[in-house]
């Protein structure tokens, strides 16, 4: 298994390598002028602004001058000193967030992961459990009800649902506001002197902090995002769930432990229940791997300022520096959890073994 | 199988090692890019054949001006603008007059900074020998990027970049008198003042009803979304409110005067090197030529095609004005009774029949041999996605030019943002639809973009050379003139000479609206500075926070630095950190109140300017204010100068030039013949 995961991390470099190619000469097609617009906060004033700024920041040169300057560097005429440089581990400045691109993923990683960790629980644990109950409860009330259920939260566009929870539950009952935090915690979560950020996920410092106040007010602001997000992937785990555990409760071993005279709780919970979590791993590995890259229209609807409205803003502005940035954290979460659910794979099944 | 697993694996353990290596030094970085120029040079020099010597053309690269000449080039700026510290005076001496002086200075750019704190800092020291690193920087390259100590009534809290900007009351604000009559003074009533980036129009809806928005951007299309919550209705000059419905939450203020416009801009030789999708096959019938438009008949004819009073109920719910030229209303040369073109279909046939696009002095309409008549043509009419606007002027043009001949096909295209710029600048497109909102409010910043050869719109619409002649022979006559009628009359001139050539279609100048709850106190507007001014704002005490006025809106600020600023959100963020040298009044434009000058003399010949500045004043830092701080700002910014930055409208009066680069190039050449 060691020498899988190795091989496995050592062709990370590649993967990231390949993709920032392949995004990379997809923005090169693009004209200066029309990358130069990142640089423009209107319709530039003067007949030879833009093409200061294509000069500037060398937006005619040759394409790989321009992809060797953002893994090696480029050297700053004035102080002789390198400047930024993939290779030294400097992913550059993010027009788009105003900062650089690793303080911009490290600082909008943690609204993302914190909607990602309080989603995928309640998702997993609630969608197995339904899941399990609608195969063993086959065609009866809970069965049809899930179904239902699947369908109609499949119909539901989410952006509409989200808005609609924000009208029903915000405007009108004012009990559940959007954005991560009331201004008065965020008055206090950003006052270095009397809060400290020790993994910039509200909850859990405030937690750290013995916040219980600012623990509530984070819980509060989380319940519809993670409400609004919960429903779609909950009726996604919990329509696998239901198959696989259908297609387990009818293999030949279940029947023999019934014959052995097991309880029905046994045979479900000891024997069927590990074996039908197999494709659940998977499709939840991919599924938080999904809510770790950014979940664009929870975040814009709730004013969250996570990964997937940083990579929609910089997409659209044709950032190149941000969005090679992303790309390469998003190779690296894709690789990463997917050996994650390789490992757990072996772990449900010992029948495989990753070699 | 195997061979590529292990290939992947030299691969993955090459680049790794690379990365490790690089962590420790600069070496392995150095070598790859030493290699890869070598490359890329390889690949540049490599042409088949040698090219001739070029002739010497001296020095054309800033970074070939030698040291002694850069710092003449910033001797010159600190002769153009001096000081007297004893007596507190910042005088500004231009080689020519300039109407719109006070106008640009009014504006936030010229702002005095702590000259002190800022070398403290890592900013540029005042030193002539050593300004060039501080020469035009990326936004987060300057120490003002997101710092502050500045003048302002408010301090910075903090920016949450992306995210929001927090300010809170300058207790130490220095004015001790209202700026104008029944306006506050001393330290502001808000204890703080929050600016939230909320992108979706629901989100900032649902804030503003629950009230924890109090002040919002609120898009013209959805304003019939809180029309229904309206409680009075109010005038901002008057502040006389009546009440519309008792059961309403918001005060809304209409008709607020708008610095701004949407035009339609012809090109007259259109750009088709290499292939232009734009203008059909580049002939009548299934396309059009390159210099169609350069036909005054067409471009009159389109004219008559637009219908602005549809335009005006459905695009601004019937809150705009139709435009009668470049310049806007109120201001030097715009007259309310100057001619305007009206949708007019009958007038429009007469024009495409009157026109000769073929050239053979046959009116189209009398053509027997065929014209744009008889042969009918075919164009792609684009706008940038997303913009409403320019959407509906496409379609509306479309609609009544199609409808008067069946040979007319009119094609709509939306492109991204980038593409349209790129389109416009390239002069790909026949018609293009742009706006502008003015950098100062003067007829100068009007007429300049909209009919000089170096205009930002009409530079990209390719008129004759005699045209721009003489557009530019009477745009520098306007600016010379001191007496405000003289300037009065020969703005208008060119007023309506833009309308008479029907160079474009001038658009619309639509006004404002702004909703705030009833809580809320001390609403000031002023067209020139469009951004909420949190000076004067206070809340009542059945306020949920009384000391605390959020205002959400789209997008945020690109930067803190006066001299850098160049858009709308940071100007709207400056105006609360910085006292500029003179505001403009809120009702009259062309008059002037004092910031940080209390008062100041305008020579006869209008070349010099000399102001008076405050004894007494404080940065935010407790610094007191000097007149060098006033006058170093200025240095600062004429020396900064960054590519398509605004300094160029100081550049343009003060140093005569345009740039500091080209300044310095054509100061080194001079000195070296």
């Amino acid at each position: 298994m060691t020498a899988y995961i190795l091989r496995r991390l050592l062709i990370l470099p590649v993967i990231m390598f390949g993709v920032t190619i392949l995004i990379f000469a997809m923005l090169m097609l693009l004209d200066p002028i029309e990358r130069a617009t990142l640089y423009v906060s209107d319709v530039p004033r003067t007949a030879t602004a833009v093409q200061k700024i294509i000069e500037k920041y060398g937006l005619n040169e040759p394409i790989p001058k321009q992809y060797i300057r953002w893994l090696v560097g480029n050297k700053d005429e004035v102080t002789g000193e390198i400047e930024g440089g993939i290779l030294r581990g400097e992913l550059g400045w993010s027009h788009t967030a105003q900062m650089p691109v690793t303080e911009a993923i490290m600082t909008k990683l943690p609204v993302t992961l914190e909607l990602a960790l309080w989603s995928i629980g309640p998702i997993m644990a609630s969608g197995i459990y339904v899941g399990i109950q609608a195969a063993v409860n086959h065609n009866k009330f809970i069965d049809q009800f899930s179904r239902v259920f699947a369908v109609v939260a499949w119909s539901f566009p989410t952006f509409v649902f989200a808005l609609l929870m924000l009208m029903i539950f915000y405007s009108g009952l004012d009990w559940l506001p959007p954005e991560s935090l009331s201004q008065w915690a965020k008055n206090i979560v950003w006052d270095p002197t009397v809060f400290t950020q020790y993994t910039k996920i509200n909850t859990v410092d405030a937690i750290l902090n013995w916040r219980w106040d600012v623990f509530l007010d984070a819980v509060k602001h989380l319940i519809l995002p993670v409400f609004g997000l919960s429903y779609l992937i909950f009726a996604q785990v919990m329509r696998v769930m239901r198959s696989s555990m259908l297609e387990t409760l009818r293999e030949d071993y279940i029947k023999t432990a019934r014959s052995k005279g097991l309880s029905e709780r046994v045979v479900r919970n000891l024997h069927a229940r590990k074996n039908a979590m197999l494709p659940v791993v998977t499709i939840g590995g991919l599924l938080f791997i999904g809510l770790l890259t950014g979940v664009v229209i929870t975040e814009t609807i709730y004013n969250l300022h996570g990964l997937g409205r940083l990579f929609v803003n910089s997409a659209a502005a044709f950032d190149v520096v941000t969005l090679l940035g992303l790309v390469l954290f998003s190779s690296f979460v894709m690789v990463g959890g997917n050996l994650l659910v390789d490992v757990l794979y072996g772990f449900f099944d010992p029948r495989v073994r990753l070699s | 199988m195997r061979f590529k697993k292990n290939l992947m694996l030299v691969l993955g353990i090459i680049l790794i090692a690379s990365f490790i290596l690089s962590a420790c030094g600069p070496s392995v970085p150095e070598v790859v890019e030493r290699i890869v120029k070598e490359q890329v040079e390889v690949v540049i020099t490599a042409t088949p054949e040698p090219e001739p010597e070029p002739e010497d053309e001296g020095i054309t690269d800033f970074a070939d001006v030698p040291a002694d000449v850069l710092v003449k080039v910033c001797e010159a700026v600190k002769a153009a603008v001096t000081y007297d510290d004893d007596a507190m005076t910042m005088t500004i001496n231009m080689p020519a007059a300039f109407g719109p002086m006070l106008q640009t200075l009014a504006n936030g750019w010229a702002s005095p900074l702590d000259q002190a704190w800022m070398a403290a800092n890592g900013g540029w020291d005042g030193s002539c020998d050593n300004w060039v690193p501080w020469h035009d920087p990326s936004a987060e390259e300057s120490i003002l990027f997101d710092a502050a100590n500045g003048t302002g009534p408010f301090k910075l809290e903090h920016w949450r970049h992306g995210e929001e900007i927090s300010f809170v009351a300058n207790a130490d604000y220095f004015r001790t008198e209202p700026i104008w009559e029944g306006g506050p003074s001393g330290p502001p009533a808000l204890d703080r003042y929050v600016i939230k980036s909320v992108d979706e129009w629901g989100t900032r809806f649902s804030m503003f009803e629950a009230g924890d928005a109090d002040f919002n951007y609120v898009p013209r299309q959805y304003a019939e979304q809180v029309d229904p919550m309206v409680a009075e209705e109010c005038d901002y000059v008057t502040e006389e409110c009546v009440t519309v419905n008792p059961d309403g939450q918001f005060r809304l203020y209409k008709g607020l005067g708008g610095v701004d416009s949407v035009d339609g801009f012809f090109n007259f030789n259109v750009n088709a090197e290499g292939g232009n999708p734009y203008i059909g096959n580049g002939s009548l019938g299934d396309g059009i030529p390159v210099d169609f438009f350069s036909d005054v008949h067409l471009r009159k004819a389109f004219n008559y095609s637009f219908d602005w009073a549809i335009f005006i109920e459905e695009g601004f719910l019937g809150e705009a004005e139709q435009r009668l030229g470049p310049i806007i209303n109120p201001m030097l040369g715009y007259h309310a009774d100057d001619f305007a073109y009206s949708f007019d279909p009958v007038k429009a046939e007469e024009e495409f029949k009157a026109a000769d696009v073929d050239g053979d002095g046959i009116p189209a309409g009398e053509d027997d041999e065929g014209d744009v008549w008889t042969e009918g043509f075919y164009m792609v009419l684009t706008y940038n996605t997303g913009n409403d606007q320019r959407r509906m002027m496409s379609e509306i043009l479309k609609t009544n030019v199609e409808a008067l001949n069946d040979n007319f096909q009119v094609e709509i295209l939306s492109v991204p943002w980038p593409t349209y710029l790129k389109g416009m600048i390239a002069g790909h497109f026949p018609m293009f639809w742009i706006g502008w909102i003015e950098d100062y409010h003067h007829p100068h910043n009007w007429v300049t973009p909209y009919m000089a050869s170096y205009g930002t719109f009409s530079g990209w619409q390719n008129f004759p050379e005699d045209l721009y002649a003489k557009y530019e022979a009477k745009i520098d006559e306007a600016l010379s003139y001191a007496d405000a009628a003289k300037a009065d009359a020969a703005y208008n001139e060119l007023q309506q000479m833009a309308v008479a050539d029907a160079i474009d279609i001038f658009g619309v100048q639509a006004s404002g609206r702004h909703y705030e709850p009833l809580y809320v106190e001390g609403y000031y507007f002023n067209a020139a500075y469009p951004d909420p001014y949190a000076y004067p704002l206070s809340k009542s005490d059945d306020a949920a926070d009384p000391t605390t006025l959020i205002y959400t809106t789209i997008g945020g600020p690109e930067t803190f630095d006066p001299a850098y600023m160049y858009d709308s959100a940071s100007s709207g963020v400056i105006m609360q950190l910085y006292e500029p040298l003179v505001m403009m009044e809120r009702e009259d434009y062309s008059s002037f109140v004092g910031g940080i000058a209390e008062s100041w003399e305008i020579s006869e010949d209008g070349t010099t300017y000399t102001f008076k500045i405050r004894s007494g004043v404080k940065f935010h830092n407790g610094d007191e204010l000097k007149a060098h701080d006033a006058a170093y700002a200025l240095w600062r910014g004429l020396l900064q100068d960054r590519a398509g930055g605004p300094q160029w409208m100081f550049w343009e009066p003060i140093m005569g030039g345009i740039a500091v680069e080209d300044f310095a190039i054509e100061l080194a050449n001079e000195m070296a013949e």
